[in-house]
């Protein structure tokens, strides 16, 4: 039944995978504490290679392109927990891709947090050494951030036809890759404004709309510093895919009357969800994920894109420096970019899909993989957004470590945690 | 009996100290150091901390952070007091009242145990959502409005405010309060208590004078494990506080976690211990239980 052949609007197939979307588990994990990432901590603190990644093969890790096109018996990617397509515990679009290629694929669920993630691996990345990923699988900024330190090996564009054929035009020459010369989009999000019709009376536009009096101590910003800061530039003519530390200060300043006026409630991440449902909250910055699984069941919910811009967030698929099958990995994210392939990952994910044709492929189903025609999924336009709202999409830019942590302040000042 | 007979008597109960020691020096002692060469490091996390020893991490962290700190030895104070008063009460009704339904009884008390600590938390928050029953009753009473005006909520809602916070971590710690309580309450003998009646103490001075001095060494114990924790926690503020009550643990929880500046978290966690350690101290000498001192 459902959990077969799920759509966004069927409740067992919303709880069986919306009970902990990704970014929830990001959520709990910061809540639950620094014992999750004491390993990471410990890592970081010793310098040394506690991340528990394997160093051996040093001999594939000569140089750029001179890997050999020839298959690997097995191959290692990583990704967010929760985010790719399941059935019977297995995952039916990796069975086609190792059935096809004769190979294996150990799909590692070990991302919980870009930071974490990147303080486990950054000590072996920076010493030069195999991580024992061949994908991993980061958010923009992070993914950024790899590219900036060299932590990522260019793609080989010959052996992707299928990506260059079917990736949807606004990913291309991303502030954070403007040659598209390292990263690959896995899925996407994006931030907008969520709110509860019944208690606005109205419909909210933009996000001035947000600082209503009349919403006072009820309307909640996000935990995630590009997403928040990112929006208030937009809204005060900022473009945040281009932006300066003087400008975070001026969004910064927007923000923090609405702190000391108490017209902000709370800085939330999927938090925000509970007390958008239940009335709590009014207004609220939200992620797109989150909203195609709150809105079937809360019909006063409304999603919106600010007239002035949204942000749009992804999670990369990219190939870390000296990786031992990194043909692999290529014939992996061509494969992905098959819309019949992106369509079967789509149907359970539920976020945005970079991949042109998966919408159709959903329309009526593909027998030959396995799929039946889901047209909820196809026509929802927080999966596969209208142009419109992918034209009015920005992308936070990638900062310096020295703007990085500057944003991060004057972010602080706002939450109390400064 | 000589001080060396005492000591080769002791002998065979060395080895069994082991396993215990190996854990206190492989996942204590080691952190410790850890936590400690880190704070007075600079630098970040791609550029890699350097050892500097640059102390002022440690005015920086105390100066920049004085908000937090001061908000933190109120909230858990107040949490302290409140688990407290309540607590004794119970502690003393299981174990002079509780009869054959004590063991019953004390289940009850670590019963919200059995459940995770955030899943709890989280129960609160729908407790005390806006459009709930409590908030509500709480509304039409007009207890908001008092409490708004002693800045103890805002807005006529309790979710996001500094109450909400303090009653979290209250609830949370009560068990560690209510149980050292107990066992001290417990073991009193009920015959100095007839003989303090039988020399015509009154009830309440009968108290006073026997009940509670004898139960003070639980009363040190538990305010300790509700204290100690309290000034630590971050999660009742994170999930039932706003902008404006975040703890001591929060700032550490961003500096750690989201903005990797270890070593200012490090001097924070050290700071905050070294002030639990001194106050501890004291409390032991004013309290004068020497048993636990």
């Amino acid at each position: 039944m459902s959990s077969d052949q799920p759509s966004p609007f069927d409740l067992n197939a919303n709880l069986a995978r919306g009970a902990l979307t990704r970014r929830d588990l990001l959520r709990r994990a910061g809540a639950a504490g620094g014992a999750l990432s004491a390993a990471s901590l410990l890592a970081a603190c010793g310098g040394g290679s506690v991340g528990g990644a394997s160093t051996h093969n040093p001999a594939s890790a000569v140089g750029k392109v001179s890997y050999p096109h020839t298959v690997s018996p097995s191959w290692n990617w990583s990704n967010w927990t929760l985010y790719i397509d399941v059935k019977n515990h297995r995952h039916p679009s990796i069975d086609l891709f190792d059935k096809k290629y004769n190979t294996h694929t150990n799909y590692i669920e070990d991302i919980n947090d870009n930071e974490d993630f990147f303080g486990k691996f950054q000590a072996t990345l920076q010493a030069g050494q195999d991580i024992g990923r061949d994908l991993v699988t980061l958010t923009d900024w992070m993914a950024g951030k790899w590219v900036q330190l060299g932590y990522v090996d260019p793609l080989e564009w010959d052996l992707l036809p299928n990506v260059k054929q079917n990736l949807l035009p606004s990913y291309h020459g991303r502030s954070i890759d403007p040659k598209d010369e390292y990263l690959v989009p896995w899925q996407s999000g994006l931030t907008g404004i969520g709110y509860n019709s019944e208690l606005t009376g109205r419909e909210l536009t933009t996000v001035s709309d947000l600082w209503d009096p009349k919403f006072k101590g009820k309307v909640s910003l996000l935990t995630e510093m590009r997403d928040t800061f990112g929006l208030v530039m937009l809204n005060l003519g900022i473009d945040p895919s281009n932006c300066t530390v003087a400008d975070a200060q001026k969004a910064h300043d927007e923000i923090k009357k609405y702190v000391d006026n108490n017209q902000i409630r709370a800085f939330y991440g999927n938090d925000y969800s509970n007390h958008l449902a239940n009335g709590d909250l009014t207004a609220a910055m939200v992620w797109s994920g989150d909203m195609v699984q709150l809105l079937p069941d809360n019909p006063h919910l409304k999603f919106v894109v600010p007239k002035e811009g949204c942000m749009l967030w992804t999670d990369n698929m990219m190939i870390p420096k000296h990786a031992s099958n990194p043909y692999n990995a290529h014939l992996w994210m061509n494969f992905y970019y098959q819309p019949q392939i992106a369509a079967m990952v789509e149907d359970w994910v539920n976020y945005i899909c970079p991949v042109n044709g998966a919408a159709d492929v959903l329309k009526s189903g593909d027998p030959s993989v396995g799929l039946p025609a889901d047209p909820g999924v196809a026509k929802n336009p927080l999966i596969f957004p209208p142009k419109s709202t992918m034209d009015k999409a920005h992308v936070f830019k990638s900062l310096s470590p020295d703007e990085e942590t500057k944003f991060n302040q004057l972010f602080a000042d706002l939450t109390g945690t400064a | 009996m000589g001080r060396v007979t005492k000591l080769v008597r002791a002998a065979p109960a060395y080895p069994l100290l082991l396993p215990g020691m190996l854990w206190l020096a492989v996942f204590f002692f080691v952190p410790m150091y850890y936590l400690l060469d880190m704070s007075t490091r600079t630098g970040n996390l791609i550029e890699g901390f350097a050892q500097t020893y640059h102390f002022a991490n440690y005015t920086d962290a105390i100066t920049s952070n004085k908000e937090q700190l001061i908000r933190s030895l109120i909230y858990a104070g107040s949490a302290t007091v409140l688990a407290f008063l309540i607590a004794y009460p119970l502690a003393y009704a299981i174990a002079f009242r509780g009869g054959r339904f004590k063991n019953l009884l004390l289940m009850l008390v670590i019963a919200p145990f059995f459940t995770n600590y955030l899943i709890r938390t989280l129960a609160w928050e729908t407790i005390l959502a806006d459009h709930g029953i409590v908030t509500h009753t709480l509304k039409t009473l007009q207890v908001l409005s008092v409490t708004d005006a002693l800045g103890f909520t805002s807005g006529e809602r309790l979710l996001a405010t500094p109450l909400a916070v303090v009653t979290g971590i209250t609830y949370n710690y009560l068990p560690f309060m209510t149980l050292p309580l107990y066992v001290s309450l417990e073991k009193i003998d009920k015959r100095l208590l007839e003989a303090a009646l039988d020399l015509y103490a009154n009830r309440p001075r009968a108290f006073f004078r026997i009940t509670m001095p004898l139960s003070l060494p639980g009363i040190f114990a538990g305010t300790l494990l509700t204290f100690i924790p309290a000034i630590g926690d971050y999660i009742n503020a994170y999930l039932l506080g706003s902008t404006q009550t975040t703890m001591i643990g929060n700032v550490i929880q961003s500096k750690f976690l989201t903005f990797n500046d270890y070593p200012s978290a490090a001097a924070l966690s050290f700071t905050l211990m070294a002030g639990i350690l001194v106050f501890i101290i004291i409390y032991a000498r004013i309290l004068g239980t020497e048993e636990l001192a």
